[in-house]
């Protein structure tokens, strides 16, 4: 039985026309055909079975047999030297297990659904979970290393607060009872103007409130409801979460797909609709525990709802507490899947949700 | 480099003076590539990523063997422990830095400088393991560039493109391709790079002239009439997606066109309409499959790309001999696997 193919020496990109079959010492013989001895086994060469390598199977691809020198003989006879390499080794071919898997229809089947649930529980159960453990075991020294983010900020989008010391002594006088129980969190109230009416929290514990907030806000309990979101963010340690979730997420599909090239706008997409689904997440936690503080101080639950109203009303995206969803009809739909916060209908439902959970009637 | 086999070469083929127009062509298909990768991508989460490194060659080795040029396919020729070992190095590096730099972060300091100093060797070291790894005809391709000319094209011309303002952005993108391309052979028969600076000065005052122009409009328009001021990115959007598929069809149609092997030169027809309609189907099925159609995809985008690249081959290509063996040292292999940077 010869196998047909290409020989190759190793040496120039010529090709020469080939065939080849199993010698009586379970090495090679190759037969090359020159251009004016087409049909006849011009030279002949021997190979010992040490010096072959027979390439496992992949797909239909051309298979490749190497010899000692850089020879090499290519054929797309890919049975012919699979019943060859069976010869030559007295087994069976351990790369063609994997090309069974590779090619055969249940294997790739129940690959496909395992691959699916696998990312759904690595993405809804073991990112976050993962993450969560790393951010509580994180030691103090790394976490500092986050506080230099005010500077930053302050060089760049934030200026100084246009409040008097006066105004600003008051506020933090307003928030210190409510903030007192939570000594480990470092809390330090800022001010600053910039970024529109907003306030966010920085991982070493400080809040910044923005004036543009202080004006919209009617009311004390306003601003306690967002102070109680904000040091929700810092009580569940999501900022700190959702980086490590962002690192993780990127090696997790640099490990399915394989290489780095693929990580570009294509694998960006999912990684990034993941994180802003982390980050929603994080905003009902807030959320939910700025309801129950506010509960326990006695604050009226109803301003969360108000504030997030306003928020809204201000019609300032990208921002921390605030979030647009007045744009009513073709973007809607989609706007909760890609958004980083909750609409706001969803966060005044959350209110009325806690209230009647808590058997609070007006 | 040995210049006079070549010029051998060049007199032994000016009897036959033949212009043959080769396009590269993908022969391989998006399902047979899905289900390698399915398999290989299961492989991998089960055993915690260890057997990334087969996945990794098993689908390397399928997208250039169905890589056709002249009716002969490429080979991809690393072996899995190669790359094992390459991302061993450099998962161990990077726990070892962070720990150090949590508990010293002066020495952590020094480290991340002697990175920065080492990365141009390791982005040779890279190129070096890539080319070896890839044959065509049985010979292998090779990458030699020295220290100080990968510091020139990857760190001194960019930074002066960013302090000149960008004036000096279409050089340094010259050098760059000039550095990938002119220290690159196919065995011992050097590639060339002709490109001019004004090459990549032309699309680049192009770019910049929309672009300020956009600039121009989010400023007017929501002085002008606030009302439309949310519904700008419905512009904005699309002229930045425009210019990015301006960017790497234009940059890849230079890259080709001044291509050169011996006397062989290459040629490139990407056009943006054409790049357009395979991201976009791209992009919308591996949205709606959720990121199953992903390897499929890669295959539609290397169809596209091969199908509008050719080889003009002035004779015959059977005349390219092998470099000599050549043995790198072990681990500057393996660093340059372990900091693969997409070059």
């Amino acid at each position: 039985m010869k196998i047909k193919g290409y020989y190759l020496d190793g040496k120039s990109s010529k090709r020469h026309e080939a065939s080849l079959e199993i010698n009586s010492h379970k090495g090679i013989k190759l037969y090359l055909y020159g251009p004016s001895a087409e049909h006849i086994g011009h030279e002949l060469i021997m190979f010992d079975s040490d010096v072959i390598k027979i390439a496992s199977r992949l797909a239909n691809t051309a298979r490749e047999i190497t010899f000692d020198k850089d020879q090499l003989f290519i054929s797309y006879d890919n049975e012919g030297v699979d019943a060859l390499a069976e010869k030559i080794s007295n087994k069976t071919n351990q790369g063609n297990l994997l090309h069974r898997l590779e090619s055969r229809l249940s294997s790739i089947l129940i690959a496909t659904c395992a691959i699916i649930a696998l990312m759904y529980a690595c993405i809804v159960y073991g990112i976050p979970k993962l993450s969560s453990t790393i951010a509580d075991n994180l030691p103090v020294i790394i976490e500092a290393q986050f506080s230099q983010s005010l500077t930053l900020l302050d060089h760049s989008v934030l200026a100084p607060s246009t409040l008097s010391q006066a105004q600003q002594n008051q506020l933090r006088h307003l928030m210190r009872p409510y903030y007192e129980g939570f000594d480990q969190l470092n809390i330090n109230i800022q001010f600053r103007s910039g970024l529109g009416a907003n306030a966010f929290a920085l991982p070493d514990g400080t809040l910044v409130f923005t004036d543009d907030f202080i004006k919209l806000a009617k009311h004390d309990d306003e601003i306690i409801a967002v102070l109680f979101h904000e040091i929700g963010h810092l009580h569940e340690k999501h900022i700190l979460k959702r980086a490590i979730q962002a690192s993780i997420m990127s090696a997790f599909i640099l490990m399915v797909t394989g290489d780095l090239e693929t990580l570009d706008i294509m694998t960006g997409l999912p990684a990034l609709i993941a994180d802003l689904a982390y980050s929603r997440e994080f905003e009902t936690q807030a959320d939910q525990f700025a309801l129950e503080q506010m509960y326990l101080a006695g604050v009226k639950l109803d301003s969360f709802a108000v504030i997030m109203r306003r928020l809204a009303d201000a019609d300032l995206s990208e921002t921390d507490v605030s979030n647009t969803d007045s744009e009513k009809g073709l973007f809607s739909s989609i706007q909760g899947y890609l958004s980083t916060h909750p609409l706001t209908e969803d966060r005044v439902q959350r209110v009325l949700d806690f209230k009647e959970a808590h058997g609070i009637i007006d | 480099m040995s210049e006079s086999v070549s010029q051998e070469q060049v007199n032994a083929q000016i009897d036959t003076p033949s212009l043959q127009i080769h396009s590269f062509e993908f022969r391989g298909n998006g399902f047979e590539y899905f289900k390698l990768w399915v398999v290989n991508a299961l492989l991998s989460i089960i055993t915690l990523g260890i057997y990334s490194a087969w996945a990794t060659v098993r689908n390397n080795r399928y997208l250039h063997a169905n890589l056709y040029l002249n009716n002969t396919h490429f080979r991809y020729l690393a072996s899995p422990i190669q790359i094992l070992k390459g991302r061993i190095i450099a998962v161990v590096l990077l726990i070892i830095y962070s720990v150090v730099s949590q508990m010293m972060p002066v020495v952590g300091i020094a480290l991340a400088i002697a990175l920065l100093i080492s990365i141009p060797y390791f982005i040779n070291k890279s190129l070096a393991f890539n080319r070896r790894m890839t044959s065509y005809n049985n010979i292998q391709f090779r990458f030699n560039a020295t220290y100080g000319q990968a510091v020139m094209a990857l760190i001194v011309w960019p930074l002066l493109g960013v302090f000149s303002f960008g004036l000096l952005y279409p050089k340094a993108f010259k050098e760059m391709n000039a550095y990938v391309v002119n220290n690159a052979s196919y065995g011992n028969t050097p590639f060339s790079f002709s490109a001019k600076t004004w090459d990549y000065g032309k699309p680049f005052l192009l770019a910049v002239a929309v672009i300020l122009s956009v600039g121009l409009i989010t400023i007017v328009v929501p002085s002008t009439f606030p009302e439309l001021q949310n519904y700008l990115f419905l512009i904005v959007l699309p002229i930045y997606f425009a210019l990015m598929i301006f960017f790497t069809v234009t940059v890849n149609n230079i890259f080709y066109k001044n291509l050169h092997i011996e006397k062989h030169n290459f040629n490139a027809s990407l056009t943006m309409p054409g790049l357009f309609k395979v991201m976009l189907i791209n992009v919308l099925l591996v949205i709606v499959t959720l990121g199953l159609y992903l390897p499929a995809a890669k295959i539609r985008m290397i169809k596209y790309l091969a199908n509008n690249i050719s080889l003009e081959a002035n004779g015959s290509l059977e005349n390219f001999n092998a470099a000599p063996a050549q043995d790198v040292g072990a681990l500057g292999e393996e660093m340059g696997q372990a900091f693969e940077f997409g070059v």
